[in-house]
């Protein structure tokens, strides 16, 4: 899978000189827009593996919407004089993408809603909403603004899951259970405070996490307010609370 | 998968508190996390209950003198141990308000007859994973 846009980190010759924060928000802005170009292909592997047309067109449309996002990313680093890298398939991403890819393969479309929008998509929307609250400007606003739409896609898909759960609620659970240690064992590990496992392969030079501070965020604060916002989406399902906090603590840190 | 399909048998109220000490928070995360895997550090235990939304985590069974027993569900508000004075009052009636909400949707979904929370932040403590009430807590009317 190719990178939409270029890779190389290097710096629009035309800004002399740089915010000093404006290197980790390039990091922030590239993290942020490798995941909106994987959640675009989600979306258009998605709608291969649907029959109704209006299906395929919602799928296609979220595509697009996501490519919308990545874009509005770059644009923001622009703004700030650096070049937003992404890398779909940096060691983590590439492992979220997998998994996305194994429920294709099984034409699992529940499968697929559930590891888009229950839990990537909660990581997107409380960790662009964190940034927006500290970012200045239209680099905030743009973080808020994709959050609030993600946070909408995820009540779309809200509906479809809890009709599917009302049919079998075990059998649903069972399914969660299984892609929540497949895909949130691998999203813990990237949201741990530390790259303790070797670069992600994202950031453009040593891991960002340190330096988050910097501009007061932390990556146990990005962390925490993701597991908050997957527990409350799964409170929404209906999933017994007791139930999906073992499912939180068992993961790893 | 820790039966998702909780045991939803009629409860006869819910609990709300908190724990008291890092100590206990770890020893209710550990109990979550079973046996088979590392106890979490202290410093993640500080760094994520924060963010734990108020949920149910045990179900407690009261027994009176007279031999009476009592059935209810133990929701944690998830109140960190370091948050208990005045400065946080604000976030913390939040926290029992949504622990009072998730006791709510218990009682729709069991019939839960009524919901018990500390009248003040360290007036209910509980020892889990044995369930035991060590005060009294008053019930809400």
């Amino acid at each position: 899978m190719e990178p939409a846009i270029d890779l190389k980190c290097s710096l629009p010759t035309e800004f002399t000189t740089l915010s000093p924060t404006a290197l980790i928000w390039q990091d922030v802005l590239a993290q942020a827009m490798t995941g909106e170009l994987m959640a675009a292909m989600n979306y258009t592997s998605l709608s291969e593996i649907c029959d109704d047309p209006a299906e395929v067109a919602d799928a296609l449309e979220h595509a697009e919407g996501e490519k919308g996002h990545a874009a509005a990313f770059a644009a923001e680093g622009r703004r700030i004089g650096v070049v937003v890298p992404n890398n779909v398939n940096a060691k983590h991403w590439k492992r979220l993408r997998e998994a996305f890819l194994r429920r294709i393969t099984e034409r699992d479309f529940i499968g697929c809603l559930m590891v888009q929008e229950i839990m990537l998509e909660s990581f997107a929307v409380a960790s662009y909403a964190r940034v927006g609250k500290v970012a200045r400007g239209s680099l905030g606003k743009t973080f808020a603004a994709i959050a609030a739409e993600e946070e909408e896609h995820i009540g779309h898909a809200m509906e479809i899951l809890q009709a599917e759960r009302a049919l079998d609620t075990q059998h649903f659970d069972d399914k969660l259970y299984q892609l929540h240690l497949e895909v949130m064992t691998i999203l813990a590990e990237m949201l741990a405070k530390d790259c303790r496992t070797g670069h992600c392969e994202v950031c453009h030079g040593s891991c960002v996490k340190p330096s988050l501070p910097d501009v007061t965020l932390s990556a146990a604060e990005l962390r925490g307010a993701s597991l908050h916002q997957y527990l409350q989406t799964l409170d929404k399902l209906g999933l017994p609370g007791e139930v999906t906090l073992a499912w939180v603590a068992q993961l790893p840190v | 998968m820790g039966g998702s399909t909780a045991c939803l048998a009629k409860l006869d109220f819910a609990l709300v508190g908190h724990q008291e000490s890092w100590r206990a928070a770890a020893d209710v995360l550990a109990v979550l996390r079973g046996p088979g895997r590392s106890p979490l550090p202290d410093d993640e235990i500080r760094d994520i209950l924060p963010w734990i939304p108020p949920r149910a985590v045990c179900h407690v069974e009261i027994t009176s003198v007279g031999g009476a027993r009592a059935r209810g569900l133990y929701i944690d508000s998830f109140i960190p141990p370091d948050r208990l004075q005045d400065d946080y009052m604000r976030d913390n009636i939040a926290r029992v308000r949504g622990a009072a909400a998730c006791a709510i949707k218990q009682k729709r979904r069991s019939s839960v007859s009524g919901v018990l929370v500390p009248s003040s932040s360290r007036a209910v403590s509980i020892s889990y994973p044995k369930d035991t009430v060590r005060s009294s807590p008053q019930a809400i009317p």
